[in-house]
């Protein structure tokens, strides 16, 4: 993942270069699919070109993205260079005169500092091949549901990341029904469980008085992680130990 | 007697299987997909009485109004973007409960904000929601039952906008992700406890037959999506899905093969999620002409013999009819003019005079990413034997560029831009055709494309809207319109109709928005000024006509 860093610097200017290939990374990133319109123009998302936009505004907007918007944020999808090239066709097309106040160029973030096997470990904890992964149930940077205890500090023993204590798993009953649950919230009248039967939990929500925990769940982590061999989990402990780390 | 015959001939229509009566259950209206009444109380004769009775606006109106409504028992629960769900008294248009689905604090997602619909029955209302969850909600109250991430939408960049189709105790839904590098699935839930049921995997893993069909790794990132929603059979038990195109949407080069399941319909065992059959129509597909939209089960006689049919408009503006038994190839058509990506079809159904587009120079194809047709859904009738959809003549000029896959992010492997068809500006038709030859009854034109579904009914009429506001009523043998009434915005949703207490309902969203409605300002920069709402209209004869 490569990291900006916005700097904003007066009477810098961009090379005529960088802005068509800022023009060429646009055509690639922003009017790409169902998004910008070419050139700026006419598209799903906001017409973009002659509008005076302000280059604070829309350094911002390109780097963070709008929440709750289809606009994400890119300042871990593209390089400085490119960021920079962006912003100037960007500037360009606002009609915005050369000379004025740029970025300084960023340079790029060091490649990934993630070593191989704690790589190799990610791809296993997130991987999408799987139906049910780590992720299914822990959150880890950014990806993961959570579910169970976060994993990054905990015992990073082969066996103990296929056991899992599992000390937060309750045995609910409601009605008729039993399993193995952990309690999110109980407020104003409700109670809310993940119900773990079968992967992916299931976030349930009953009226307090219907729900009774008790322990006794039969409930195995073994069970969720038997498509991961040792090796696997070994390399997922390395990543663990990694984010722990940085 | 005569009241005798006709309580008959009623309840024999409540027992159809294809037409939707006093309630519209499902997103299709029934199981079949016909999008369908067999209410007539308003009719060809009438239908210029018809006034507006209630209005609703859900109060967001980013992307539009997209929503299918579904009506059960004199109660209306309608979908609008960013997962609010309303139950609405469909008699005088007030809201009984609303619930509002939490999103991750500045949560985005590239495939919009919008959602087709919801599922009703078992005591719940179900939606899937814009960060790839299904929510089930209690059907009287509103309050949550369950809530399951299918799979975590930051990292797989897809999310759910179909609406969810109901069968046998289970709640199936499809998932977006068709445009980025994403494998896709189909997934059913119970629900009673919102537990997974099953799940089918839309491309293969090795060792399972069909991962051949791939390049390499390319299987693991490859789309096929299911973002629209199936029907259902229910003497043959198979749900029947349609899976979108393979990822990247242009090139090809990475994922050489015919790369199964994509740009397939897919048959289903509605218990085990076990695939029966499949019909690929565009093997290979580099133009991001999905097999996506919705599937109309058809009784009807070919060569003179009674066939248990299947049709499939797709977005490459052509039209196949299978056998849904079996899913082998009954007929294709053009449903477009302005079509230069093929030529015909094989006897085989085999697509014929491909004109893929080349890496790095731009290649003039028709029809435009948009679609030949787009999502909106088209209504068949049984009274006049017609399908009746809608078709975009327009083209784009695409290039296509290499580009490598980086989980959940867009993966277009190329650029469009929407064109004009050679010789004459583009423009848009709602037409009424035969199902099985595609032969032509009429043509109702329009000058912006019709991306509204398409309702037909008993009375002889067909509904539809337009893109500037338009909410019109055409005769179902002859086109001609008969009524028309400018509801403020325009039309990307689906027109349904219903009773309560013996008086029939026409409703419809009114709602500007969507990827494919921002395309069409590229051809028309007009449209970029069109006004967006999200609002239901209702309409009905005047109480002393009915």
């Amino acid at each position: 993942m490569k990291i900006l860093a916005l700097v904003c610097v007066a009477g810098a200017a961009f090379a005529q270069a960088d802005v068509e290939a800022g023009g060429r990374i646009f055509k690639q990133t922003c009017s790409v699919g169902y998004c910008h319109g070419a050139g700026g123009g006419a598209g799903r998302a906001p017409v973009l070109a002659g509008r005076g936009l302000a280059q604070s505004y829309l350094a911002k907007t390109v780097a963070e993205g709008i929440p709750n918007t289809g606009m994400p944020g890119f300042k871990s999808r593209l390089s400085g260079a490119d960021y920079n090239a962006v912003m100037g066709y960007l500037l360009k097309i606002n009609g915005a005169a050369a000379a004025g106040p740029i970025f300084e160029p960023v340079k790029d973030a060091p490649a990934s500092a993630l070593p191989a096997m704690a790589r190799k470990g990610k791809g296993l904890f997130f991987d999408p091949v799987r139906g049910t992964r780590c992720g299914t149930c822990h959150a880890v940077e950014a990806w993961g549901q959570a579910v169970g205890p976060n994993p990054v500090g905990a015992s990073l023993q082969v066996a103990d990341l296929r056991n899992g204590k599992g000390t937060q798993v309750q045995l609910a009953r409601v009605g008729a029904d039993t399993f193995p649950a952990v309690l999110i919230e109980s407020k104003g009248g409700r109670t809310k469980v993940f119900d773990l039967t079968l992967p992916p939990p299931v976030a349930r929500s009953f009226d307090t008085k219907d729900v009774r925990f008790s322990g006794g769940a039969n409930w195995k982590h073994s069970e969720l992680v038997k498509s991961y061999s040792d090796a696997d989990l070994t390399a997922i402990a390395e990543y663990l130990k990694w984010v722990a780390q940085n | 007697m005569k009241y005798i015959t006709l309580l008959l001939a009623m309840s024999a229509m409540a027992q159809s299987p294809h037409a939707t009566t006093a309630n519209w259950p499902h997103y299709g209206g029934q199981y079949s997909s016909w999008r369908y009444s067999a209410l007539d109380h308003v009719n060809n004769s009438n239908v210029k009485k018809l006034a507006p009775v209630w209005g609703f606006s859900t109060g967001d109106i980013a992307g539009g109004l997209q929503a299918t409504p579904i009506v059960v028992d004199g109660v209306m629960y309608l979908s609008s973007s960013n997962n609010h769900i309303f139950a609405i008294n469909a008699v005088t248009g007030e809201q009984l409960w609303r619930y509002t689905h939490q999103l991750p604090k500045g949560f985005t997602t590239f495939y919009g904000p919008w959602n087709r619909g919801v599922a009703v029955g078992n005591g719940s209302v179900f939606v899937g929601t814009l960060d790839n969850r299904v929510v089930a909600v209690d059907q009287k109250t509103g309050k949550e039952q369950w809530n399951v991430l299918v799979e975590d939408a930051n990292q797989c960049g897809c999310n759910i906008t179909g609406a969810p189709l109901l069968v046998k105790g289970k709640v199936i839904v499809g998932v977006t992700g068709g445009d980025s590098a994403h494998r896709g699935y189909v997934t059913a839930f119970d629900v009673k406890t919102g537990r997974e049921a099953w799940k089918f995997w839309t491309i293969p893993a090795p060792g399972e037959k069909g991962n051949e069909t791939w390049l390499g790794d390319s299987w693991k990132l490859g789309g096929g999506s299911s973002w629209m929603t199936g029907s259902y059979d229910p003497e043959l038990n198979l749900v029947y899905w349609s899976i979108g195109n393979p990822s990247a949407d242009f090139y090809g080069d990475s994922r050489k093969g015919a790369n199964l399941y994509t740009d397939c319909v897919v048959a289903l065992d509605a218990d085990t999620g076990k695939l029966k059959w499949f019909h690929q129509q565009i093997p290979h597909d580099v133009l991001d002409y999905d097999t996506a939209y919705e599937n109309i089960l058809l009784d009807l006689p070919v060569e003179g013999k009674m066939r248990k049919l299947l049709l499939n408009v797709n977005k490459g503006g052509i039209v196949f009819v299978v056998d849904r038994v079996t899913g082998q190839f009954v007929s294709g058509y053009k449903l477009v003019k302005h079509i230069n990506w093929m030529t015909g079809f094989s006897k085989d159904g085999e697509i014929l005079g491909r004109n893929d587009p080349k890496e790095g120079v731009p290649t003039f194809v028709c029809p435009a990413i948009g679609g030949g047709r787009s999502w909106n859904q088209a209504a068949y009738s049984p009274v006049t034997k017609q399908l009746y959809t809608t078709a975009i003549e327009w083209c784009q000029d695409v290039v296509v560029g290499k580009e490598e896959p980086q989980e959940g992010k867009t993966f277009f492997g190329g650029t469009f831009e929407a064109r004009h068809p050679k010789g004459e500006p583009a423009y848009s038709h709602l037409d009424a055709i035969d199902p099985v030859t595609g032969k032509k009854l009429w043509e109702y034109r329009s000058k912006y494309p019709l991306l509204a579904s398409v309702l037909a009914t008993a009375g002889n009429l067909v509904f539809s809207g337009d893109p500037e506001g338009n909410f019109f009523a055409l005769d179902a043998k002859t086109g001609a319109k008969l009524w028309s009434f400018q509801t403020g915005s325009g039309h990307r949703g689906s027109s349904i109709t219903y009773s309560v207490n013996g008086r029939q309902y026409v409703a419809t969203p009114s709602g500007w928005g969507s990827a494919v409605a921002g395309l069409v300002s590229q051809l028309w920069p007009e449209v970029a000024e069109f006004r967006s709402a999200s609002m239901v209209w209702v309409f009905a004869l005047p109480e002393a006509a009915k």
